[in-house]
């Protein structure tokens, strides 16, 4: 071949060789899949209602944290006919599969190993013994009937629910409630759970592996099981148990701790006493999640739950929701006018009980003085902003509270004021060519729009400010172990209970056992800290987190700016499903079983 | 030759030792680990103390050279480790993200090349003429079109506005054997939106190279002979033009499963890009020491390869 | 297949610019501006660059207003007197960030892609040139740079010494030269077989000499859409890593970082003075770069004629 044609004959060799990759590329096969237990579709009952289990009724939620739903103009609902007469009855349609997103790199385990956005899945799958109510306020049975709770505070006995089946048939009993908390203690299960159940007796002992049962946890009898505690926790329910799955100790009891702790083993199977149970899952694409028709709850209408990996954009999800791959998904604040407007969908917005604030980082000599702090409450136009640059999308604060019946009465309002702000920082003498680090870890434009539109505010007070953005996996190393940052613009919350801010604001609590990271102090807070979690009286309580919101706002470590929203979409075909909207970070109960898409596909 | 590409095989070894001291070395002068990754600043409920088991069952509490150390064992042993986060075996996380990573990007560089290296020769052979002018503006038009930006228009327009193609994943949801037609579906919108924005460094190389050759000398004497202008084209100038479009090629080999990032994100596509993205974001160095391994060895590969290639296309070229 | 066994014509000299062209009155310098001025395209980007230029220099006079006074009351708001082209998220005017975005993007886009040209140009001929182990030692420096992850190695630094756009662009300036060094060294292993040369080094004309009078003129078509495309590239990593958190840094405009504000369907569909200008400006700045390019190559080849 004459030398100069192997040019050519190269070119093709290497496009030829990339063409097989390619080829072997697409024909590689999908692991084999399972023969899934599919149920055979369920023929549509018209005495459907009947099923609804009479367990629960759900709480309307106070008027002002109900759903701000913005109905769609009512263009073209065009909807089969037998679908829509249905849906105008009110009389749920059976089958039907309900399409939600699936986060990326998900960790399917429901025993708290690494679980940061998953926990939603976890509540379509399992129940806990308690759970919370839709406004986060009151605490409600779940797998537990009802409990008491000793006068001292220190022992609860829950009554379990009875003839409760797990997906595979074997009955629930106190045996496996027993299990499940013990897993959570077992050190090599490495669980986040363990360190807040320390507060059962004997926890700690099980936990460093001294003694190989928990003193505090009794199996009664298959009904009934009590938790001793080593001291009264009032906060118990709400911010610790309720967040937890009940495993089957049948199915688990033989696998070594060290194997649970690894997501593999979560990944074949699980089996739950939830409304829907495992039925496939491919890493990365999609888990599906079929009816389990002995739910206790009562029989699901919908088929399967799909929850489905889409782009990982929020513009991506709200692409894949009009176009009806996703029948909910959370979208900007930017798209709700476009979205709006779109004949099959409805959109909301909701609170989510997370509050934004700055984080003023008290330890620096020229952040000492709380005339500063309150300068920036001052100076800060923490409805203005909200309004204009978050369009609405919030609730202007004044206090670390994340939702109404927490907030403390008369605190002082800190309403926009830059002359105000501006001599307050002259009043405390602070150094005019002082440049403080303004720093955050979102990467959404908002929050971007946000923190340009604060550093402008900052500078009219008088207070140069550089902006930082962090890598938001730098926030431990940058806020704890450097403790490099002057102001820090973050987001903290979703906690029915205001003992959740012991962690931020104790001055013992400091890193790495705690997360007060301005290093504030302040003997009475931790009194009421401490006293606080011990008081089993609500009113009595809700005194001593009244006199901590009353001291943090006058003293301002945080600067609380507001209570973030979210603003989502639903496609209209989904009937019963407010619960779905709200925020998926925490298990709660979504009552997914009472959830219907009107045209049953 | 053969002593040639023996001898950079051998030499290989080292830099590829130093290039996996040089990263580790990088991860772990980046601020946080993997255990800090687990604790979201916005919830009180877990603190770096709750998490100090974890981090002694996945080894983080040794120092980084007696880490690194282990690493060298397991890849001594023929494989890569552990990943922190799923426990798997890097192998395995990085062979179930190959196939997608290679669909997309093996596609798109497969288009570019033929369409970029055609579109070239065109505009070579008229320089400065309509069609010229015409494939040079789009050509850097679309170059100057952020990934990102491409990927959202194209949904807005071909998936939303005219429902042709589908919005993001690999096949239809929940359906695990995907026909291959299907599959073909699903790859049009990254794929091409990925092979689009390389068509144009193709053509410009192509086009730049081949407007050398044409005017050597010998191209004259070729068209004074007679010959048909094709054959002056694909005989002669192409052949003498290909030398740069080897290199280009030869580094265009380790992005094949370097990934691509923002378009595996935006289409939800599991693939190698997204790995090595959130590997970084979560700190979850075995995985990056893998992927790094491997893109490593693709390099050095790909760049012998281009080495020989040269002496084959051009015989004049020697290395001794 | 038959004509394949002719021999071929080989590749003659490409010959020294000096001495190939016939005497003219004219000094080299002077033909090549006048080649250069005729290339019709290449004066429309070398205008546009010096607008560019001029624009950037002069932001505060062409901005007419600071690029970051917010305005609360006109969030997202279309072009109207004041505000020639709209406003952004924050209220501000989407004009002056336009332009002072010029400052940023021309900065970070010449800054490192003349840094990589450089040191690739310098490296990749040395090593094409002399070979043996000179070659062999810079093409395995080239191949441990190549090795390097560039986002680990952004994301390292910028953790080092602090996030801006400049320290992030100086990293990819100092690690992107490697493709453009192996594109010249490809070419000069070959160059440097070829009679003219060969015939250069019997007379005994220096290395250098023969690098930067024989053989570079030889590369700058690659060379050309090399840095052209690298310019492209630059403006495009600096909004792409806006995507990452690491661009540049809040308040500060650019126009990849402009147009990455805008990346959602509604301002797509509806608010066009948001991705519309920034977009254009990026692909106006790139266009001009290459047509400049195209003109250099041009005006710099004795034998291209334009009459």
């Amino acid at each position: 071949m004459p030398a100069r044609l192997r040019s050519l004959s190269l070119l093709s060799a290497i496009l030829v060789l990339m063409l097989a990759v390619w080829l072997s590329a697409c024909s590689s096969p999908a692991a084999a899949p399972a023969p899934a237990a599919q149920p055979t579709a369920a023929p549509p009952q018209a005495a459907a209602p009947t099923q609804a289990p009479a367990a629960k009724a759900t709480e309307a939620p106070k008027a002002t944290e109900a759903p701000k739903a913005t109905e769609a103009p009512k263009a073209a609902a065009t909807q089969a006919p037998t679908a829509a007469a249905k849906a105008a009855a009110g009389s749920p349609v059976t089958g039907g599969t309900l399409k939600l997103p699936l986060g990326q790199n998900v960790d399917l385990n429901p025993i708290g190993v690494r679980t940061i956005g998953a926990d939603y899945l976890m509540s379509v799958m399992y129940d806990g013994l308690v759970q919370t109510s839709a406004n986060w306020e009151t605490v409600e049975p779940d797998l537990a009937e009802k409990w008491t709770i000793s006068p001292d505070g220190t022992k609860y006995t829950f009554n379990l629910r009875k003839g409760v089946k797990w997906h595979d048939g074997q009955p629930f009993t106190a045996a496996d409630v027993e299990f499940t908390y013990k897993t959570f203690v077992t050190k090599a299960v490495t669980s986040r759970f363990a360190q807040a159940l320390f507060a059962i007796k004997g926890a700690k002992d099980f936990y460093e592996g001294t003694t190989d049962k928990v003193e505090g946890i009794k199996v009664v009898d298959d009904n009934t099981i009590e938790f001793t505690l080593t001291q009264p926790n009032s906060a118990l329910l709400t911010t610790v148990l309720s967040l937890h799955s009940i495993i089957p100790k049948h199915v688990w009891q033989d696998v070594k701790p060290e194997e649970l702790a690894k997501p593999g083993t979560w990944e074949k199977s699980q089996i739950g006493t939830g409304p829907f149970k495992w039925s496939k899952y491919e890493p990365d694409k999609f888990l599906e999640l079929v009816r389990f028709d002995d739910a206790w709850q009562g029989k699901p209408y919908l088929d399967k739950v799909l929850f489905v990996r889409v782009g990982t954009t929020t513009d991506a999800q709200a692409i894949a929701l009009e176009k009806g791959e996703l029948d909910y998904a959370t979208v900007p604040a930017t798209e709700m006018d476009r979205l709006g407007k779109v004949a099959s969908l409805t959109m909301g917005e909701k609170a989510i009980y997370n509050l934004r604030f700055f984080a003023v980082n008290v330890d620096k000599p020229y952040f000492k003085d709380k005339r500063v702090r309150q300068a920036l409450a001052y100076g800060i136009d923490r409805v203005g902003l909200c309004e204009a640059v978050l369009l609405s999308v919030c609730q202007p604060t004044n206090t670390i509270a994340p939702s109404k019946g927490l907030m403390a009465a008369n605190l002082p309002e800190y309403k926009y004021d830059p002359t105000k702000a501006a001599a307050l920082l002259k009043e405390a003498g602070w150094p005019a060519n002082q440049e403080i680090e303004l720093s955050f870890y979102y990467n959404d434009q908002l929050s971007k729009d946000y923190i340009a539109a604060v550093q402008r505010q900052l500078d009219k007070i008088g207070m140069k400010a550089k902006v930082v953005q962090l890598d938001s996996s730098a926030v431990q190393a940058y806020y704890y172990q450097d403790r490099k940052f002057d102001i820090m613009y973050g987001g903290f919350g979703i906690a029915p209970d205001l003992n959740e801010f012991a962690q931020q604001f104790v001055s013992t609590a400091t890193w790495p056992a705690g997360a007060n990271a301005t290093l504030y102090k302040n003997t009475r807070v931790d009194e009421l800290f401490a006293k606080g979690i011990q008081v089993a009286d609500p009113a009595e309580r809700k005194k001593v987190y009244d006199e901590v919101q009353t001291i943090l706002a006058d003293e301002l470590p945080w600067v609380p700016l507001h209570l973030l929203e979210i603003t989502y979409g639903f496609n209209k075909r989904v009937q019963n499903a407010d619960a779905i909207a709200r925020n998926w970070n925490r298990p709660y109960q979504w009552n997914i079983e009472k959830v219907w898409v009107s045209d049953g596909k | 030759m053969a002593r040639y590409i023996l001898r950079r095989f051998l030499i290989s070894i080292p830099i590829l030792l130093g290039v996996t001291i040089v990263t580790f070395t990088f991860i772990n002068l980046v601020p946080g680990d993997y255990i800090d990754t687990l604790i979201n600043p916005e919830l009180s409920s877990t603190t770096r103390a709750d998490l100090e088991p974890l981090r002694q069952q996945l080894g983080l509490d040794k120092p980084a050279p007696v880490r690194y150390v282990l690493w060298l064992r397991e890849l001594a042993a023929g494989n890569l480790g552990f990943s922190l986060s799923t426990r798997k075996p890097v192998t395995e996380e990085i062979g179930r993200r190959l196939g997608p990573t290679l669909k997309i990007t093996a596609t798109s560089l497969l288009f570019a090349i033929l369409v970029g290296t055609l579109l070239g020769i065109l505009s070579a052979m008229r320089p400065y003429s309509v069609l010229d002018l015409i494939l040079t503006i789009l050509g850097f038009t679309w170059v100057s079109i952020p990934v990102f930006f491409a990927a959202m228009a194209a949904l807005y327009l071909l998936a939303l506005k005219l429902p042709l193609f589908p919005v993001a994943g690999t096949g239809p949801a929940g359906q695990s054997d995907v026909p291959l037609h299907i599959q073909l579906y699903y790859l049009v919108l990254p794929a091409g939106i990925l092979g689009l924005e390389r068509v144009a460094a193709f053509m410009r190389f192509t086009r730049a190279s081949m407007l050398e050759v044409l005017r050597q000398d010998y191209i004259s004497v070729a068209r004074a002979k007679g010959l048909q202008e094709w054959r002056i084209i694909a005989r002669h100038a192409f052949r003498n033009a290909v030398l740069p479009l080897i290199t280009i090629i030869g580094l265009s080999l380790p992005g094949l499963i370097g990934g691509a990032v923002i378009i595996e994100s935006i289409f939800g596509w599991p693939g190698l890009g997204t790995l090595s993205l959130t590997a970084v974001t979560q700190r979850d160095y075995p995985i990056i020491m893998g992927v790094n391994f491997i893109g490593a060895v693709l390099v050095l590969g790909s760049n012998l390869l281009a080495d020989v290639a040269y002496a084959l296309a051009d015989p004049r070229i020697r290395y001794e | 297949m038959t004509d394949i066994s002719r021999p071929l014509p080989t590749a003659p000299a490409a010959p020294d610019a000096a001495t190939a062209v016939p005497p003219r009155t004219a000094t080299p310098r002077e033909q090549f501006v006048r080649r250069f001025r005729r290339h019709k395209l290449a004066m429309f980007g070398f205008i546009v660059m010096v607008i560019l230029v001029l624009a950037a220099i002069f932001a505060p006079l062409v901005a007419g207003q600071d690029p970051y006074a917010d305005n609360l009351r006109l969030i997202r708001k279309a072009p109207q007197a004041g505000h020639i082209l709209g406003t952004d998220g924050v209220g501000r005017d989407v004009w002056a960030r336009l332009v002072y975005g010029t400052r940023v993007s021309l900065a970070v886009g010449l800054v490192s892609v003349s840094m990589y040209t450089l040191i690739g140009i310098v490296l990749g001929s040395l090593a094409g040139y002399y070979g043996g182990w000179v070659d062999n030692l810079i093409m395995r420096f080239t191949d441990i740079i190549l090795c390097f992850p560039t986002f680990l190695l952004i994301l390292t630094v910028v953790s080092i010494v602090s996030p801006s756009i400049f320290n992030v662009m100086a990293v990819i300036g100092a690690f992107g030269w490697p493709p453009m060094c192996r594109l010249v060294r490809g070419q000069f292993l070959s160059l440097r077989e070829r009679d003219f040369i060969l015939a250069a080094q019997s007379v005994g004309v220096p290395g250098g000499v023969i690098i930067r009078r024989h053989m570079l003129p030889n590369v700058t078509g690659p060379v050309a859409v090399s840095a052209t495309l690298g310019l492209a590239g630059a403006l495009l990593t600096e909004a792409g890593l806006s995507f990452l958190g690491l661009g540049v840094q809040v308040p500060e405009a650019s126009w990849g970082n402009m147009l990455f504000g805008a990346m959602s369907i509604s301002i797509i569909e509806n608010m066009w003075w948001l991705w519309l200008p920034p977009g254009l400006m990026i692909s106006l700045a790139v266009l001009a770069i290459n047509f400049i390019g195209d003109g250099l190559r041009d005006a710099l080849d004795p034998r291209m004629t334009l009459d």
